[in-house]
């Protein structure tokens, strides 16, 4: 199942997590309905991150993401940062399979070089903000055991809680995820990350605003909050087009390097 | 004649190419069992496939070109009987991502904008309605075309897997008639940085430096781009004497084609090949810029040359050739500057023992550049495989580090006066030293691992005709072997980044000469992030481990006022007299500078 986080700025890449045999059913079924979502073949989107640190002026980082989901859990995706100023032209090129990283390259306009680097990173942060490398990667439901916890209200949404544990610790940061599933939506409308050995969530992600675009759920403005430092990550989506049958070229090496 | 390389260089060039790339397929090649077909339409394509699955353990893998008559749509909006008209709705279209052609003859006022050649019925109907969302009328033309194909056999690895057909759907296909649509993609870069400093020099000095680089890219269309940057420096050195340099230099300043598989590359550009950071033994065909040392990173020690670059595409494999008329030796410090490779004050010349003798001939003497128009090029193969990138290089070009000689008039004066530096001063017409660029030639293997939470690269080049001096002062001929093994990797999965280097250089030569003939240093870089990446910190280290020979650069760089950086960086310097960190042990250099981008 897959959260949109980033999604549409960085990319519908956040996911959920699902579905061993010994979970709740009902579990199951939402995690796999909310993996399944429809969410395009793949999307072109225009956003910002505002990276805001209590006290002090945001800091920007504005990007463009191409996206193709190739099926059979083969996900590609490109960034392009357009600002700030430093940070312009600089690409993050991804291959998953399956929630496996295959290879991630960057490409650095300074040297005007594209380079490989380690492709299975989890716990650091991108760019800055509060959100984790994981964060981004396309995370099938089978890599986590599901269970619904309870029903909760947001705002106008009667949303499900969902409680997703990792079955092999060390394929994430995390040690728990509780999601506050949208039924209607099958939008993941707040998520509380938790750390081996703490009792309180160490950040969460919360969507603050959301949109059907050209047919599909969208979030449109979400934040990500660091709750033990209180430095928080706002992602903000200017536009998307879904579906504009963007080619495995568009992913390429020879992509990345061409600004 | 781009490069003067030689039949039989190229030839091995070739057959090692060939052998490499052989042996690592049969490497990653496994068990068959069924055979399939597949069809696609661009050699890079199959080929891409081709590597997918040679990966994935299928064998006996072929690419057979063929005809084939295949049904294509075009779709089109139009007639327009206006350019500007024309041209206005491409960018409208473009806005919203959909790439258009203008074609047509402007005329007789007859002008279409192709959406695209579709073969894929749903590609095209998902195009339609975008483009008709927008509020356009679209047109829809069938027609059928011979066109080329790629066909994959092989055998796949696993089991059960039917023998299949298919034709892998496409973006819209490039029409054949285009005006270009002269839409204009204006972009600026600005940068200054500004540094001030000061030295533990023998007598207190402050060198200040500033430096100004501005870049503006100009897409002409999809396929055209020009690229001109310019950068100036300041130098002002504050000290017993005052000294001033300034120059205004051309930055990366070139025109681009990118076409089907290839991409063109003419005028002013920075090539830097090699896999490892900092100091790779392939980066020897971009000009280095070394006024202030070695105490830059790595892209401002680099400028760009005059050359003509040709990128071919091949899949996961890309085929690099640059020729560079003129190659360009090393901008140096001047004499009296703080980061002087020649210092009179001291009396000490890189790479030289600080003997009373050459002590002396440095203070009194003269250095010369010994310039030599020297063609200079190369061919780079690389390819990405699974979880690995690898690549080989053959250049011809000259030297791009200083090397020091004492000229020969000067060594023949020497013997005739019995080491009589007044004497021989005296009797020599020419300069002292020579700095020499002689031309090389490399031949280099690269290697990448992605080992998922770390990489490692590896590289190693084979370098003739080097420099070295013999025992008479002599130059001379040697061959050498550099090599690096570097490791980049993040403790604990978190925000710190570590890259570790190890690297080695050993020298030949036919006749005895005073040179090192073994070196081997370990090379160090620390990054970490704090507050979000408000504050970085960094390290750079450099270990000798044949010889004393240390630099160490912790800095701190204030990133929490953007676009503003505040810049804190020690340098320090330690080691034996041959080496950099001898040579420059005397001038530990704290820094404070100020960036800005916009």
């Amino acid at each position: 199942m897959r959260f949109s986080i980033l999604l549409a700025v960085i990319a519908p890449i956040l996911t959920l997590f699902v579905q061993p045999s010994w979970a709740t059913e009902d579990g199951d079924l939402l995690a796999q309905r909310v993996y399944e979502r429809p969410d395009g073949i793949d999307f072109v989107s225009v956003g910002e991150m505002h990276l805001i640190s209590p006290g002090t002026k945001p800091r920007i980082r504005r990007m463009t993401t191409y996206r193709l989901d190739e099926g059979a859990g083969g996900i590609r995706s490109l960034i392009r940062f357009s600002s700030p100023a430093d940070m312009k032209g600089v690409g993050l090129l991804t291959h998953d399979v399956s929630g496996v990283n295959k290879e991630q390259l960057v490409f650095l306009p300074d040297l005007d070089r594209a380079r490989r680097i380690a492709s299975s990173r989890k716990g650091g942060r991108f760019v800055g903000s509060d959100i984790f490398f994981e964060d981004l990667r396309d995370r099938p439901p089978n890599l986590d055991k599901h269970a619904i916890v309870k029903a909760m209200p947001i705002g106008s949404c009667d949303c499900i809680v969902l409680e997703s544990i990792p079955l092999r610790a060390q394929s994430t940061v995390y040690s728990k995820r509780l999601s506050w599933i949208d039924p209607d939506t099958l939008l993941a409308m707040k998520i509380e990350f938790y750390r081996s050995g703490d009792e309180d969530p160490i950040k969460s992600f919360k969507v603050l605003s959301k949109k059907k675009i050209e047919g599909y759920w969208t979030v449109t403005h979400s934040v990500m909050t660091d709750l033990i430092s209180q430095h928080s990550t706002e992602i903000r989506l200017e536009s998307i087009d879904y579906d504009m049958g963007l080619s495995r070229d568009r992913f390429s090496r020879r992509s990345l390097e061409e600004l | 004649m781009l490069i003067a390389v030689s039949h039989f260089r190229t030839l091995i060039f070739l057959v090692t190419l060939f052998v490499i790339n052989t042996l690592l397929s049969t490497l990653v090649a496994q068990e068959h069992s069924n055979w399939f077909e597949q069809m696609y339409e661009t050699q890079s394509a199959a080929q891409e496939r081709v590597d997918v699955l040679v990966a994935q353990g299928a064998t006996n893998i072929s690419i057979e070109k063929k005809q084939t008559l295949v049904l294509f749509t075009q779709l089109r909006i139009g007639p327009i009987s206006q350019m500007d008209e024309a041209q206005r709705v491409q960018r409208r279209l473009a806005q919203h991502g959909v790439e258009t052609q203008i074609f047509g003859n402007q005329h007789i006022q007859q002008l279409w904008i192709s959406v695209g050649i579709f073969k894929s019925r749903d590609y095209l109907q998902r195009t339609k309605n975008r483009v008709e969302s927008l509020g356009y009328k679209v047109d829809s033309h069938p027609f059928e075309q011979q066109q080329l194909r790629y066909i994959v056999r092989g055998y796949l690895a696993e089991d059960g897997t039917e023998q299949r057909q298919e034709v892998l759907d496409s973006v819209p296909e490039k029409t054949t008639e285009v005006t270009s649509a002269l839409f204009a993609s204006i972009e600026l870069k600005n940068e200054l940085y500004s540094e001030l400093g000061r030295s533990t020099a023998e007598h207190e000095t402050y060198p200040n430096y500033l430096r100004i680089g501005s870049e503006l890219n100009w897409a002409l269309s999809p396929g055209w781009k020009i690229r001109i940057g310019a950068r100036a420096d300041a130098y002002v050195l504050s000290a017993v004497n005052e000294v001033r340099d300034y120059k205004l230099l051309l930055d990366q300043a070139y025109l681009r084609y990118r076409g089907e598989s290839a991409r063109l590359t003419l005028g002013a550009q920075t090539v830097i090949w090699g896999q490892a950071d900092e100091f790779s033994p392939l980066d020897l065909l971009s000009r280095q810029d070394i006024r202030r040392g070695f105490i830059d990173e790595l892209p401002e020690r680099r400028l760009a040359t005059p050359a003509l670059r040709l990128e071919w595409f091949l899949g996961s494999a890309k085929l690099d050739v640059l020729y560079i008329p003129n190659s360009l030796s090393p901008l140096t410090a001047d004499r009296d500057q703080f980061w002087t490779l020649m210092s009179p004050q001291s009396g000490q010349l890189l790479g030289f023992s600080e003997t009373p003798l050459i002590a002396r001939l440095v203070t009194q003497g003269s250095l010369s550049i010994r310039e030599e128009e020297q063609e200079s090029g190369g061919i780079r193969f690389t390819q990405s495989l699974n979880s690995m990138d690898w690549g080989m290089s053959y250049l011809e070009t000259q030297n791009p580090q200083p090397y020091f000689i004492v000229s020969p008039e000067m060594v023949q004066n020497l013997v005739l006066s019995n080491n009589d530096v007044d004497t021989a001063l005296a009797a020599t017409s020419g300069p002292t030293f020579f700095e020499v660029h002689p031309k090389i030639v490399a031949t280099g293997l690269e290697f990448a691992w992605d080992l998922g939470l770390s990489l490692l690269r590896f590289e190693v080049a084979n370098l003739q005709d080097m420099p070295v001096t013999g025992v008479d002062l002599a130059l001379l001929e040697s061959e050498q072997l550099h090599w690096i093994l570097d490791m980049e990797f993040y403790p604990g999965d978190k925000d710190t980044r570590i890259n570790i280097q190890l690297t080695g250089n050993r020298k030949t030569a036919d006749e005895p000469f005073l040179d090192d003939d073994e070196t081997y240093a370990l090379n160090g870089q620390l990054e970490y992030a704090f507050a979000n990446d408000r504050v970085r910190f960094q390290l750079r280290s450099r270990i000798g481990l044949s010889e004393e020979d240390y630099y160490l650069s912790p800095k701190l760089v204030f990133r929490n006022f953007e676009p503003h950086e505040l810049i804190v960086a020690y340098h320090t310097f330690d080691g034996d007299e041959q080496t950099i960190g001898g040579f420059f042990d005397s001038r530990d250099y704290l820094a404070l500078g100020w960036s800005v981008a916009f």
